[in-house]
């Protein structure tokens, strides 16, 4: 699959790019650089066309390692951060927002993990008093690329040790074996992304299907771990009430309440710059055709529209999933 | 996405670019400018040298379509890569002010990938691992002005290494270099040209 690996001069003796190096069964192609910036950070690069055939760059992530998460996409706590090992997905769906806003395709992976443990650590004594929320899975699916970057072995420890903090691992991947080889930590959830089945055949490309990711999250529920279900993007499309009713339902029939940590969902949503670029480098996006509104800069479905599939979503998770803490994700 | 037409080809020397010409059938449009409008290749002479290379690229470049693919085919020194070898070359660095290129690798080629470095002089001394030229990093100056990193290649066939100095390159050689590698040549621009 991969066949090129960019690496920082100043990370090419790090273990951890000595490990990634030693997993690829096949012969790479390795390309030293300066920074990574020199490959991922280029003008007039064709995000479709590198997606085809996107190369890894192992580089150190310097500055900032989390970002604050506006307090309407908490999932019940008040201090929420995102974090981002890696850049860009080996899935492709039509509404990511990664192709509107990393100039490359090429999936870019940050081997400096025990700098981010430092600032997760920090985070975490600094809101000694309240839970601190950390979610990874913004800019990656945090399991699909597992294999190479082994996220979950490294990253599931410092929340084993550290329950004053909660850990979103989101994902639309099944590379759940890793996972499943520690004890569940109850302070952990391995959230799920969904669309109908339908939708997601249309849409998600190289997605696993929803059966697989229900069978993947059911696994993980069995074994004692704490999952989220994500529903955002929200897609309106034919038949909307019943074929997301059926998802729920599907769902709901293989996962108990019980093993459910929280229900999340949200509009689809694009700062104007980002969606006009996502329209510019992908223009036969089914998605387009979705009748979006400019919102005071914000790119989504009417607010009429939005209200309606709100009400609809929320009454039939209720109706399947009663209890479970249910979040609308708004901008 | 965007439709490629034509491929834009950049040599520094006739000698090397004979047998292109001939392999093509490339007519002579003006001078040192050759094209076969049929098979979309247009290729020019730009004769020695980064600056030169740079110029040469900028004026294909204007004289063509906005969406062409752009190729530079040449000889370059290795320390120990066999004469005659075709190298792709995944790194461009200008020897002077140090600035790299990276051209995206995207294609289906069992060819060896190796870093190269354009030199204002000829290197009689190989002190890297890398290939060393003299026009690359200009031809991908004047090119990626143009188009992104998805439609720049360069292709090199070794012409001298530590056994064999460039003193010992001859016209002759350098055409027969050329002449074995063609069908790998022709065969790697269809591959540039399905992107
Ligand atoms: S799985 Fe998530 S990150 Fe990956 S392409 Fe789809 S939306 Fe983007």
């Amino acid at each position: 699959m991969i066949e090129t690996v960019y690496i920082e001069n100043q990370i090419k003796k790090h273990p951890r790019t000595k490990k990634i190096l030693s997993r690829f069964k096949k012969k790479i192609n390795i390309v030293y650089c300066d920074h990574y910036g020199e490959i991922f950070n280029i003008k007039s690069q064709n995000f479709r066309i590198q997606k085809k055939k996107p190369a890894l760059i192992l580089a150190k992530k310097e500055g900032k390692k989390l970002h604050d998460i506006p307090k309407t996409f908490s999932i019940g706590g008040k201090k929420n951060y995102y974090f981002s090992h890696m850049l860009n997905c080996i899935y492709d769906c039509e509404y990511c927002f990664l192709q509107g806003k990393h100039m490359s395709a090429h999936y870019l992976l940050f081997v400096n993990y025990e700098d981010f443990f430092v600032e997760i650590k920090k985070k975490i004594k600094q809101n000694c008093l309240e839970k601190s929320y950390f979610f990874s899975g913004y800019d990656c699916d945090s399991l699909a690329f597992d294999g190479i970057t082994n996220f979950v072995d490294c990253f599931l420890p410092i929340f084993e040790k550290n329950k004053n903090a909660i850990l979103e691992l989101r994902t639309k991947s099944v590379q759940i074996h890793k996972i499943l080889k520690h004890k569940p930590i109850n302070n952990c959830i391995i959230a799920f992304s969904f669309t109908p089945e339908n939708i997601s055949k249309l849409i998600e490309h190289k997605v696993p299907s929803v059966k697989k990711r229900i069978v993947a999250m059911k696994k993980l529920a069995d074994a004692g771990w704490k999952v989220g279900l994500r529903f955002d993007p929200i897609i309106p499309a034919c038949n909307f009430a019943k074929i997301y009713e059926n998802l729920f339902k599907d769902i709901a029939l293989n996962i108990s309440k019980e093993s459910v940590h929280s229900i999340s969902f949200g509009m689809m949503r694009f700062p104007k710059k980002m969606f006009k670029k996502m329209i510019k480098e992908y223009p036969n996006k089914k998605i387009i055709s979705l009748n979006f509104k400019n919102n005071n800069g914000i790119y989504s479905y009417s607010k009429e529209v939005q209200k309606k599939l709100e009400n609809i979503v929320i009454k039939k998770l209720k109706k399947y999933m009663k209890d479970v803490p249910i979040y609308n994700c708004k901008v | 996405m965007h439709k490629t037409n034509e491929i834009n080809i950049v040599v520094a020397m006739k000698r090397e670019a004979m047998p292109l010409i001939n392999y093509w059938d490339l007519k002579e449009n003006s001078k040192k400018f050759y094209s076969n409008k049929k098979k979309k290749i247009n290729l020019i002479i730009s004769g020695i040298g980064k600056k030169r290379a740079e110029n040469a690229t900028i004026y294909l470049a204007e004289k063509t379509n906005n969406n062409s693919f752009f190729l530079n085919i040449g000889i370059a020194g290795h320390k120990n890569y066999k004469l005659g070898e075709i190298i792709l070359i995944s790194k461009i660095t200008d020897n002077k002010t140090k600035y790299s290129w990276y051209p995206s690798l995207l294609w289906k080629t069992k060819i060896k990938k190796t870093p190269l470095i354009t030199v204002g002089f000829p290197k009689i001394r190989y002190t890297t691992n890398f290939l060393y030229d003299m026009e690359a990093s200009g031809f991908f100056k004047g090119a990626r002005e143009f188009v992104g990193p998805e439609m720049v290649q360069c292709i090199k066939i070794i012409s001298d290494n530590k056994k064999s100095s460039i003193l010992n390159i001859s016209s002759n050689k350098i055409e027969n270099w050329i002449n074995n590698k063609i069908t790998i040549i022709d065969k790697l621009i269809k591959e540039f040209l399905k992107v």
